[in-house]
Protein backbone atom coordinates (compact mmCIF):
# COMPACT_ATOMS: atom_id res chain seq x y z
CA UNK A 1 0.00 0.00 0.00
CA UNK A 2 3.01 2.66 0.61
CA UNK A 3 4.79 1.43 -2.11
CA UNK A 4 1.44 2.05 -4.27
CA UNK A 5 1.02 5.56 -2.25
CA UNK A 6 4.82 6.28 -3.37
CA UNK A 7 4.48 5.42 -7.43
CA UNK A 8 1.24 7.40 -7.28
CA UNK A 9 2.61 10.47 -5.66
CA UNK A 10 5.70 9.87 -7.97
CA UNK A 11 3.59 10.09 -11.40
CA UNK A 12 1.63 12.87 -10.77
CA UNK A 13 4.65 14.99 -9.56
CA UNK A 14 6.44 13.49 -12.51
CA UNK A 15 3.64 15.40 -14.76
CA UNK A 16 3.11 17.95 -12.85
CA UNK A 17 6.28 18.77 -14.59
CA UNK A 18 6.04 17.44 -17.72
CA UNK A 19 3.51 18.40 -19.96
CA UNK A 20 4.02 16.75 -23.33
CA UNK A 21 0.15 14.94 -22.23
CA UNK A 22 -1.14 17.25 -19.54
CA UNK A 23 -1.24 20.40 -21.71
CA UNK A 24 -1.67 18.45 -25.17
CA UNK A 25 -4.66 17.47 -23.76
CA UNK A 26 -5.85 20.64 -22.51
CA UNK A 27 -4.84 21.73 -25.86
CA UNK A 28 -6.72 18.96 -27.70
CA UNK A 29 -9.77 20.12 -25.87
CA UNK A 30 -9.61 23.89 -26.34
CA UNK A 31 -8.84 23.06 -30.16
CA UNK A 32 -12.07 20.65 -30.29
CA UNK A 33 -14.28 23.19 -28.64
CA UNK A 34 -13.39 25.68 -31.15
CA UNK A 35 -14.20 23.03 -34.13
CA UNK A 36 -17.48 21.84 -32.15
CA UNK A 37 -18.83 25.15 -30.55
CA UNK A 38 -17.25 27.74 -32.64
CA UNK A 39 -15.21 28.97 -29.60
CA UNK A 40 -14.86 32.90 -29.09
CA UNK A 41 -12.12 34.46 -26.40
CA UNK A 42 -13.90 35.89 -23.71
CA UNK A 43 -12.13 38.56 -22.00
CA UNK A 44 -10.90 38.42 -18.76
CA UNK A 45 -11.91 34.51 -18.60
CA UNK A 46 -9.18 32.30 -17.36
CA UNK A 47 -8.46 30.31 -20.15
CA UNK A 48 -5.38 27.09 -20.07
CA UNK A 49 -2.03 27.29 -20.87
CA UNK A 50 0.28 24.89 -22.20
CA UNK A 51 4.10 24.49 -23.77
CA UNK A 52 5.73 21.81 -25.46
CA UNK A 53 8.83 21.21 -27.08
CA UNK A 54 9.38 20.13 -30.73
CA UNK A 55 11.83 19.35 -33.05
CA UNK A 56 12.19 22.14 -35.80
CA UNK A 57 11.77 21.07 -39.69
CA UNK A 58 15.31 22.46 -40.26
CA UNK A 59 16.96 19.81 -38.45
CA UNK A 60 19.08 20.11 -35.15
CA UNK A 61 17.58 22.63 -32.76
CA UNK A 62 13.99 22.04 -30.83
CA UNK A 63 11.11 24.79 -30.99
CA UNK A 64 9.88 25.53 -27.04
CA UNK A 65 6.81 27.21 -27.39
CA UNK A 66 8.00 28.96 -23.75
CA UNK A 67 10.91 31.01 -25.35
CA UNK A 68 8.43 33.30 -26.64
CA UNK A 69 6.84 34.54 -23.31
CA UNK A 70 6.43 37.96 -23.24
CA UNK A 71 4.82 38.09 -27.22
CA UNK A 72 1.28 36.78 -28.75
CA UNK A 73 2.13 33.91 -30.45
CA UNK A 74 0.32 32.52 -33.20
CA UNK A 75 0.66 28.91 -33.55
CA UNK A 76 -0.42 27.95 -37.38
CA UNK A 77 -1.15 23.88 -37.18
CA UNK A 78 -1.01 22.59 -40.88
CA UNK A 79 -0.17 19.71 -43.41
CA UNK A 80 2.34 19.95 -46.23
CA UNK A 81 -0.06 17.28 -47.89
CA UNK B 1 -2.75 33.50 -46.18
CA UNK B 2 -1.66 33.70 -42.88
CA UNK B 3 1.92 34.46 -43.52
CA UNK B 4 0.78 37.32 -45.43
CA UNK B 5 -2.00 38.84 -43.46
CA UNK B 6 0.28 38.32 -40.27
CA UNK B 7 3.89 39.91 -41.66
CA UNK B 8 2.85 43.84 -40.75
CA UNK B 9 2.13 42.53 -37.39
CA UNK B 10 5.42 40.49 -36.79
CA UNK B 11 6.82 43.91 -38.25
CA UNK B 12 5.15 45.83 -35.83
CA UNK B 13 6.86 43.01 -32.84
CA UNK B 14 3.38 42.46 -31.95
CA UNK B 15 3.05 39.00 -32.68
CA UNK B 16 5.36 35.97 -33.41
CA UNK B 17 4.44 33.26 -35.72
CA UNK B 18 4.95 29.61 -35.38
CA UNK B 19 4.20 26.88 -37.53
CA UNK B 20 3.39 23.19 -36.04
CA UNK B 21 3.48 21.13 -39.00
CA UNK B 22 1.63 17.48 -39.25
CA UNK B 23 4.38 15.56 -41.46
CA UNK B 24 6.23 12.51 -40.87
CA UNK B 25 8.82 13.93 -43.73
CA UNK B 26 10.68 17.07 -42.38
CA UNK B 27 12.48 17.74 -45.35
CA UNK B 28 8.68 17.57 -47.43
CA UNK B 29 7.81 20.85 -45.46
CA UNK B 30 11.20 22.08 -45.68
CA UNK B 31 10.42 21.91 -49.16
CA UNK B 32 7.24 23.73 -48.63
CA UNK B 33 8.62 26.21 -46.34
CA UNK B 34 10.95 27.35 -49.05
CA UNK B 35 8.44 27.24 -51.57
CA UNK B 36 6.47 29.89 -49.94
CA UNK B 37 8.78 31.60 -48.62
CA UNK B 38 7.69 31.11 -44.89
CA UNK B 39 10.20 33.20 -43.04
CA UNK B 40 8.85 31.96 -39.57
CA UNK B 41 10.44 28.53 -37.33
CA UNK B 42 8.16 25.62 -38.23
CA UNK B 43 8.23 23.06 -36.07
CA UNK B 44 7.44 19.15 -36.86
CA UNK B 45 4.72 17.22 -34.44
CA UNK B 46 5.05 13.53 -36.81
CA UNK B 47 3.12 11.78 -34.23
CA UNK B 48 -0.09 14.19 -33.60
CA UNK B 49 1.19 14.37 -29.76
CA UNK B 50 0.12 17.90 -29.37
CA UNK B 51 -3.59 15.91 -29.85
CA UNK B 52 -4.62 17.64 -32.93
CA UNK B 53 -7.37 15.85 -35.09
CA UNK B 54 -7.37 18.17 -37.95
CA UNK B 55 -5.57 20.82 -39.59
CA UNK B 56 -5.28 23.89 -40.49
CA UNK B 57 -6.17 24.61 -36.89
CA UNK B 58 -4.60 28.24 -35.90
CA UNK B 59 -3.91 29.39 -31.80
CA UNK B 60 -3.27 32.55 -30.43
CA UNK B 61 -1.29 32.26 -27.50
CA UNK B 62 -0.99 35.12 -25.25
CA UNK B 63 2.39 36.59 -23.62
CA UNK B 64 1.79 34.83 -20.48
CA UNK B 65 2.17 31.74 -22.23
CA UNK B 66 -2.33 31.29 -22.09
CA UNK B 67 -4.85 30.52 -24.71
CA UNK B 68 -5.89 33.61 -25.94
CA UNK B 69 -7.75 32.17 -28.57
CA UNK B 70 -8.24 28.73 -30.31
CA UNK B 71 -9.51 29.99 -33.41
CA UNK B 72 -9.23 33.32 -34.38
CA UNK B 73 -10.01 34.35 -37.30
CA UNK B 74 -7.45 36.27 -39.98
CA UNK B 75 -9.80 39.61 -39.54
CA UNK B 76 -9.94 39.73 -36.01
CA UNK B 77 -5.99 39.59 -35.60
CA UNK B 78 -5.25 43.40 -35.37
CA UNK B 79 -8.04 43.67 -32.34
CA UNK B 80 -6.45 40.23 -30.88
CA UNK B 81 -3.14 41.22 -30.98
CA UNK B 82 -3.60 44.50 -28.73
CA UNK B 83 -5.84 42.75 -26.25
CA UNK B 84 -3.79 43.64 -22.63
CA UNK B 85 -4.26 40.65 -19.89
CA UNK B 86 -3.03 41.08 -16.32
CA UNK B 87 -0.64 38.62 -15.42
CA UNK B 88 -1.87 35.71 -14.19
CA UNK B 89 -1.78 34.69 -10.77
CA UNK B 90 -0.47 30.97 -11.64
CA UNK B 91 2.03 31.45 -14.29
CA UNK B 92 2.06 28.93 -17.43
CA UNK B 93 4.24 25.72 -17.31
CA UNK B 94 7.50 26.32 -18.65
CA UNK B 95 9.16 22.63 -19.99
CA UNK B 96 12.77 21.77 -19.27
CA UNK B 97 14.09 20.80 -22.34
CA UNK B 98 15.87 18.24 -20.81
CA UNK B 99 12.61 16.17 -19.58
CA UNK B 100 11.65 15.99 -23.31
CA UNK B 101 14.40 13.66 -24.05
CA UNK B 102 14.51 9.85 -23.88
CA UNK B 103 17.79 9.62 -21.52
CA UNK B 104 15.81 11.86 -18.70
CA UNK B 105 12.18 10.11 -19.17
CA UNK B 106 13.79 6.76 -18.95
CA UNK B 107 15.57 7.81 -15.89
CA UNK B 108 13.01 9.55 -13.97
CA UNK B 109 9.65 8.81 -14.81
CA UNK B 110 7.86 5.51 -13.51
CA UNK B 111 6.89 3.34 -16.36
CA UNK B 112 3.24 2.95 -15.29
CA UNK B 113 0.51 4.70 -17.67
CA UNK B 114 0.38 3.90 -21.64
CA UNK B 115 0.58 7.91 -22.00
CA UNK B 116 3.86 7.84 -20.16
CA UNK B 117 5.18 5.28 -22.67
CA UNK B 118 3.92 6.54 -25.41
CA UNK B 119 5.80 9.79 -24.02
CA UNK B 120 8.91 7.93 -24.03
CA UNK B 121 8.81 6.55 -27.49
CA UNK B 122 8.07 9.72 -28.79
CA UNK B 123 11.58 11.13 -27.77
CA UNK B 124 12.75 7.86 -28.94
CA UNK B 125 11.49 8.48 -32.11
CA UNK B 126 12.64 11.95 -32.63
CA UNK B 127 16.26 10.88 -32.23
CA UNK B 128 16.04 9.47 -35.99
CA UNK B 129 18.42 6.79 -35.57
CA UNK B 130 17.70 2.70 -36.00
CA UNK B 131 18.31 1.75 -32.51
CA UNK B 132 16.29 4.51 -31.22
CA UNK B 133 13.14 3.72 -33.24
CA UNK B 134 13.31 0.38 -32.84
CA UNK B 135 13.22 1.17 -29.37
CA UNK B 136 10.21 3.47 -30.14
CA UNK B 137 8.69 0.29 -30.97
CA UNK B 138 8.97 -1.38 -27.97
CA UNK B 139 7.45 1.48 -25.76
CA UNK B 140 4.53 1.85 -28.31
CA UNK B 141 3.51 -1.97 -27.80
CA UNK B 142 4.12 -2.02 -24.20
CA UNK B 143 1.53 1.08 -24.27
CA UNK B 144 -0.82 -0.94 -26.83
CA UNK B 145 -0.60 -4.12 -24.45
CA UNK B 146 -1.76 -1.90 -21.64
CA UNK B 147 -4.20 0.24 -23.11
CA UNK B 148 -6.15 -3.15 -24.37
CA UNK B 149 -5.30 -4.39 -20.28
CA UNK B 150 -7.03 -1.39 -19.43
CA UNK B 151 -9.49 -1.13 -22.35
CA UNK B 152 -8.92 2.57 -22.64
CA UNK B 153 -9.67 2.58 -26.86
CA UNK B 154 -8.64 6.29 -27.13
CA UNK B 155 -5.03 5.24 -25.84
CA UNK B 156 -4.56 2.07 -27.77
CA UNK B 157 -5.41 4.70 -30.94
CA UNK B 158 -2.49 6.93 -30.17
CA UNK B 159 -0.24 4.15 -29.64
CA UNK B 160 -1.13 2.59 -32.85
CA UNK B 161 -0.43 5.45 -34.80
CA UNK B 162 2.59 5.91 -33.40
CA UNK B 163 3.38 2.80 -34.27
CA UNK B 164 2.98 3.11 -37.91
CA UNK B 165 5.35 6.42 -37.84
CA UNK B 166 7.58 4.84 -36.01
CA UNK B 167 7.50 1.54 -38.67
CA UNK B 168 7.02 3.83 -41.64
CA UNK B 169 10.19 5.46 -40.60
CA UNK B 170 12.21 2.48 -40.20
CA UNK B 171 11.12 1.58 -44.34
CA UNK B 172 12.38 5.27 -44.93
CA UNK B 173 15.89 5.04 -43.00
CA UNK B 174 18.24 5.35 -46.07
CA UNK B 175 21.62 3.19 -44.10
CA UNK B 176 21.14 0.57 -46.36
CA UNK B 177 22.60 -1.57 -43.40
CA UNK B 178 18.98 -1.52 -41.71
CA UNK B 179 16.85 -1.71 -44.81
CA UNK B 180 13.89 -3.47 -43.68
CA UNK B 181 10.97 -3.35 -46.31
CA UNK B 182 8.35 -4.81 -44.14
CA UNK B 183 8.05 -2.24 -42.48
CA UNK B 184 5.74 -0.13 -44.38
CA UNK B 185 3.09 -3.35 -44.58
CA UNK B 186 3.53 -2.84 -40.83
CA UNK B 187 2.85 0.98 -40.50
CA UNK B 188 -0.33 -0.14 -42.96
CA UNK B 189 -1.62 -2.08 -40.44
CA UNK B 190 -1.31 -0.14 -37.62
CA UNK B 191 -2.72 3.10 -38.99
CA UNK B 192 -5.48 1.07 -39.97
CA UNK B 193 -5.90 0.03 -36.55
CA UNK B 194 -5.30 3.17 -35.56
CA UNK B 195 -8.16 4.82 -37.46
CA UNK B 196 -10.82 2.36 -37.01
CA UNK B 197 -10.48 3.28 -33.31
CA UNK B 198 -11.20 6.81 -33.54
CA UNK B 199 -12.59 7.39 -37.19
CA UNK B 200 -12.96 11.11 -36.62
CA UNK B 201 -9.25 11.52 -36.49
CA UNK B 202 -8.57 13.30 -39.74
CA UNK B 203 -4.83 13.60 -39.66
CA UNK B 204 -4.59 9.45 -39.43
CA UNK B 205 -7.16 8.61 -42.30
CA UNK B 206 -5.33 11.18 -44.48
CA UNK B 207 -2.18 8.60 -44.03
CA UNK B 208 -3.64 5.67 -45.46
CA UNK B 209 -5.20 7.72 -47.95
CA UNK B 210 -2.24 9.03 -48.88
CA UNK B 211 -0.84 5.77 -49.80
CA UNK B 212 -4.24 4.22 -50.95
CA UNK B 213 -5.91 3.66 -54.25
CA UNK B 214 -6.95 6.94 -56.31
CA UNK B 215 -10.65 5.90 -54.93
CA UNK B 216 -10.15 7.10 -51.57
CA UNK B 217 -8.34 10.23 -52.33
CA UNK B 218 -9.81 13.58 -51.39
CA UNK B 219 -6.44 15.40 -53.22
CA UNK B 220 -3.37 14.60 -54.63
CA UNK B 221 -0.98 15.02 -51.56
CA UNK B 222 2.04 16.16 -52.80
CA UNK B 223 1.31 17.25 -56.38
CA UNK B 224 2.72 20.55 -55.31
CA UNK B 225 6.38 19.14 -55.03
CA UNK B 226 6.94 19.38 -58.81
CA UNK B 227 5.46 22.94 -59.31
CA UNK B 228 7.45 24.33 -56.09
CA UNK B 229 10.83 22.77 -57.38
CA UNK B 230 10.39 24.69 -60.51
CA UNK B 231 9.30 27.95 -58.97
CA UNK B 232 12.41 27.70 -56.02
CA UNK B 233 14.90 26.93 -59.18
CA UNK B 234 13.21 29.74 -61.52
CA UNK B 235 13.81 32.05 -58.40
CA UNK B 236 17.62 31.13 -58.77
CA UNK B 237 17.13 28.69 -55.30
CA UNK B 238 18.73 25.03 -54.96
CA UNK B 239 15.46 23.55 -53.96
CA UNK B 240 15.35 21.55 -50.66
CA UNK B 241 16.23 17.52 -51.91
CA UNK B 242 13.54 14.98 -51.09
CA UNK B 243 16.26 11.90 -50.07
CA UNK B 244 13.23 9.70 -49.51
CA UNK B 245 11.46 9.76 -52.37
CA UNK B 246 7.56 10.26 -53.30
CA UNK B 247 5.75 7.33 -54.35
CA UNK B 248 3.12 7.08 -57.10
CA UNK B 249 0.01 7.27 -54.76
CA UNK B 250 0.97 10.45 -53.34
CA UNK B 251 1.34 12.22 -56.44
CA UNK B 252 -1.57 10.64 -58.25
CA UNK B 253 -5.07 12.44 -58.86
CA UNK B 254 -8.18 11.41 -57.01
CA UNK B 255 -10.98 9.56 -59.26
CA UNK B 256 -14.15 7.86 -58.11
CA UNK B 257 -14.09 5.61 -61.33
CA UNK B 258 -11.52 3.03 -61.02
CA UNK B 259 -9.42 2.92 -64.80
CA UNK B 260 -7.73 0.41 -65.81
CA UNK B 261 -4.60 0.67 -68.99
CA UNK B 262 -4.35 -3.00 -70.08
CA UNK B 263 -0.91 -2.76 -72.35
CA UNK B 264 -2.00 -4.14 -76.29
CA UNK B 265 1.42 -6.23 -75.17
CA UNK B 266 1.24 -9.76 -74.50
CA UNK B 267 2.26 -11.73 -71.51
CA UNK B 268 5.97 -11.36 -71.98
CA UNK B 269 6.91 -15.19 -70.85
CA UNK B 270 3.71 -17.32 -70.60
CA UNK B 271 5.25 -20.45 -70.26
CA UNK B 272 7.90 -19.61 -67.54
CA UNK B 273 11.11 -19.74 -70.03
CA UNK B 274 13.17 -17.75 -68.19
CA UNK B 275 14.82 -18.83 -65.67
CA UNK B 276 13.79 -18.35 -62.04
CA UNK B 277 16.41 -16.19 -59.53
CA UNK B 278 16.82 -19.03 -57.26
CA UNK B 279 18.87 -16.92 -55.49
CA UNK B 280 17.17 -14.29 -54.70
CA UNK B 281 19.43 -11.61 -56.09
CA UNK B 282 16.18 -8.87 -56.52
CA UNK B 283 14.02 -9.25 -52.92
CA UNK B 284 10.56 -8.60 -54.15
CA UNK B 285 8.52 -6.65 -51.13
CA UNK B 286 4.75 -6.57 -51.51
CA UNK B 287 2.49 -3.59 -49.42
CA UNK B 288 -0.98 -3.49 -49.74
CA UNK B 289 -3.25 0.06 -48.97
CA UNK B 290 -5.49 -0.29 -47.32
CA UNK B 291 -4.67 -3.80 -45.69
CA UNK B 292 -8.08 -4.86 -45.56
CA UNK B 293 -10.86 -3.85 -47.71
CA UNK B 294 -14.53 -4.99 -48.13
CA UNK B 295 -15.52 -6.80 -51.10
CA UNK B 296 -15.91 -3.98 -54.47
CA UNK B 297 -13.27 -1.54 -53.09
CA UNK B 298 -9.83 -0.79 -54.31
CA UNK B 299 -6.35 -1.25 -53.00
CA UNK B 300 -3.36 -0.11 -54.11
CA UNK B 301 -0.43 -2.11 -54.20
CA UNK B 302 3.35 -0.87 -53.73
CA UNK B 303 6.06 -3.29 -55.25
CA UNK B 304 9.65 -2.98 -53.55
CA UNK B 305 12.33 -4.46 -55.91
CA UNK B 306 15.93 -4.73 -53.78
CA UNK B 307 19.10 -5.43 -55.38
CA UNK B 308 19.82 -7.95 -52.10
CA UNK B 309 22.81 -9.93 -54.08
CA UNK B 310 23.66 -8.44 -57.30
CA UNK B 311 23.21 -5.27 -58.78
CA UNK B 312 20.88 -4.10 -61.28
CA UNK B 313 22.13 -3.98 -65.21
CA UNK B 314 21.22 -0.68 -66.79
CA UNK B 315 23.19 -1.84 -69.79
CA UNK B 316 20.01 -4.21 -71.15
CA UNK B 317 16.03 -4.55 -71.01
CA UNK B 318 14.36 -2.72 -68.48
CA UNK B 319 12.86 -3.97 -65.51
CA UNK B 320 9.31 -5.26 -66.31
CA UNK B 321 6.62 -6.63 -64.20
CA UNK B 322 3.97 -8.50 -65.31
CA UNK B 323 0.21 -8.64 -63.17
CA UNK B 324 -1.92 -11.46 -64.08
CA UNK B 325 -5.40 -11.21 -65.43
CA UNK B 326 -7.99 -12.11 -61.99
CA UNK B 327 -11.50 -13.78 -61.45
CA UNK B 328 -11.99 -11.63 -58.47
CA UNK B 329 -11.31 -8.03 -59.71
CA UNK B 330 -9.96 -5.63 -62.05
CA UNK B 331 -5.76 -4.27 -62.20
CA UNK B 332 -5.22 -0.84 -63.07
CA UNK B 333 -2.63 -2.15 -64.98
CA UNK B 334 -1.17 -5.63 -67.03
CA UNK B 335 2.94 -4.74 -67.20
CA UNK B 336 4.25 -1.95 -65.50
CA UNK B 337 8.09 -0.81 -66.08
CA UNK B 338 11.26 0.75 -64.64
CA UNK B 339 13.47 2.82 -66.48
CA UNK B 340 17.92 2.21 -65.96
CA UNK B 341 19.55 4.54 -64.18
CA UNK B 342 22.10 6.44 -66.80
CA UNK B 343 25.03 4.06 -64.98
CA UNK B 344 26.14 0.71 -65.69
CA UNK B 345 25.18 -0.88 -63.09
CA UNK B 346 23.45 0.22 -60.20
CA UNK B 347 22.23 -0.71 -56.29
CA UNK B 348 18.50 1.52 -55.98
CA UNK B 349 15.28 0.22 -54.35
CA UNK B 350 13.07 0.15 -57.50
CA UNK B 351 9.12 0.93 -56.71
CA UNK B 352 6.57 0.59 -58.74
CA UNK B 353 2.46 0.83 -57.70
CA UNK B 354 -0.63 -0.01 -59.28
CA UNK B 355 -4.22 -0.72 -58.46
CA UNK B 356 -6.70 -3.42 -57.96
CA UNK B 357 -10.59 -3.61 -57.69
CA UNK B 358 -11.94 -6.44 -56.03
CA UNK B 359 -15.42 -7.78 -57.13
CA UNK B 360 -18.41 -7.32 -55.69
CA UNK B 361 -18.67 -11.39 -54.51
CA UNK B 362 -15.32 -11.51 -53.14
CA UNK B 363 -14.86 -13.47 -49.93
CA UNK B 364 -11.49 -13.95 -47.45
CA UNK B 365 -8.02 -13.83 -49.29
CA UNK B 366 -7.74 -13.35 -51.94
CA UNK B 367 -4.66 -13.70 -54.44
CA UNK B 368 -3.09 -11.63 -57.48
CA UNK B 369 -0.65 -13.50 -59.31
CA UNK B 370 2.25 -11.76 -61.18
CA UNK B 371 6.04 -11.49 -62.16
CA UNK B 372 9.06 -9.77 -62.52
CA UNK B 373 11.37 -9.86 -65.33
CA UNK B 374 14.90 -7.90 -65.21
CA UNK B 375 18.45 -8.09 -65.79
CA UNK B 376 21.36 -8.04 -62.72
CA UNK B 377 24.86 -9.11 -62.67
CA UNK B 378 25.70 -10.95 -59.29
CA UNK B 379 28.05 -9.54 -56.28
CA UNK B 380 30.50 -12.97 -56.44
CA UNK B 381 32.11 -13.20 -60.22
CA UNK B 382 29.83 -10.39 -61.88
CA UNK B 383 27.97 -12.46 -63.74
CA UNK B 384 24.95 -10.98 -65.79
CA UNK B 385 21.96 -12.55 -65.57
CA UNK B 386 18.49 -12.13 -67.18
CA UNK B 387 16.08 -13.18 -64.35
CA UNK B 388 12.40 -13.94 -63.60
CA UNK B 389 10.72 -13.95 -60.31
CA UNK B 390 6.78 -14.73 -59.17
CA UNK B 391 5.14 -13.09 -56.71
CA UNK B 392 1.13 -14.12 -55.29
CA UNK B 393 0.11 -10.56 -53.49
CA UNK B 394 -2.20 -11.46 -50.74
CA UNK B 395 -5.30 -9.08 -51.08
CA UNK B 396 -7.45 -9.33 -47.23
CA UNK B 397 -11.36 -9.16 -47.56
CA UNK B 398 -13.64 -8.18 -44.57
CA UNK B 399 -16.34 -10.22 -43.90
CA UNK B 400 -19.59 -8.16 -45.11
CA UNK B 401 -20.01 -5.10 -47.10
Amino acid sequence: MIQFIIKSLMISVVFATIPPWIVGQEMVDQVATAINYQYTPRQGKQVPHFDFILPSIDGGKMIQLSNYRGKKVLLLHFASW
Amino acid sequence: MWNEKTKQLVADGKLVVIGVVQEQHAERARLYKQWKEYDFPIAQDATTSLGLTVVPVPILVDEHGYLLSARPRVDEMEQLVDVQRPVPRTPAPRLNPEQVTSTWLKSNVTHESAETKCCIGDALLREGTADSIKESLRYYNASMNQAIAEENEALKGLAAFRLGVAYRNLFDLVDASHKDPGCFSEAVKYWAMAIELNPNQYIWRRRIQQYGPRQIKPYPFYDWVGQATQEIMARGEIPVKLTIPLSGAEIAQPNANFETVISAEKNPDPDGRIASDLDRIIGIHVTVVPGKIVPGEAVRVHLRLDAENGHWNNEAEELLIWIDESKAGTRSSSRLEFSNAKKPSSDESRTLEFEFKTNDDVRDTIHLNGYALYNVCTVDDGQCLYRRQDFSIPIEIKSGK
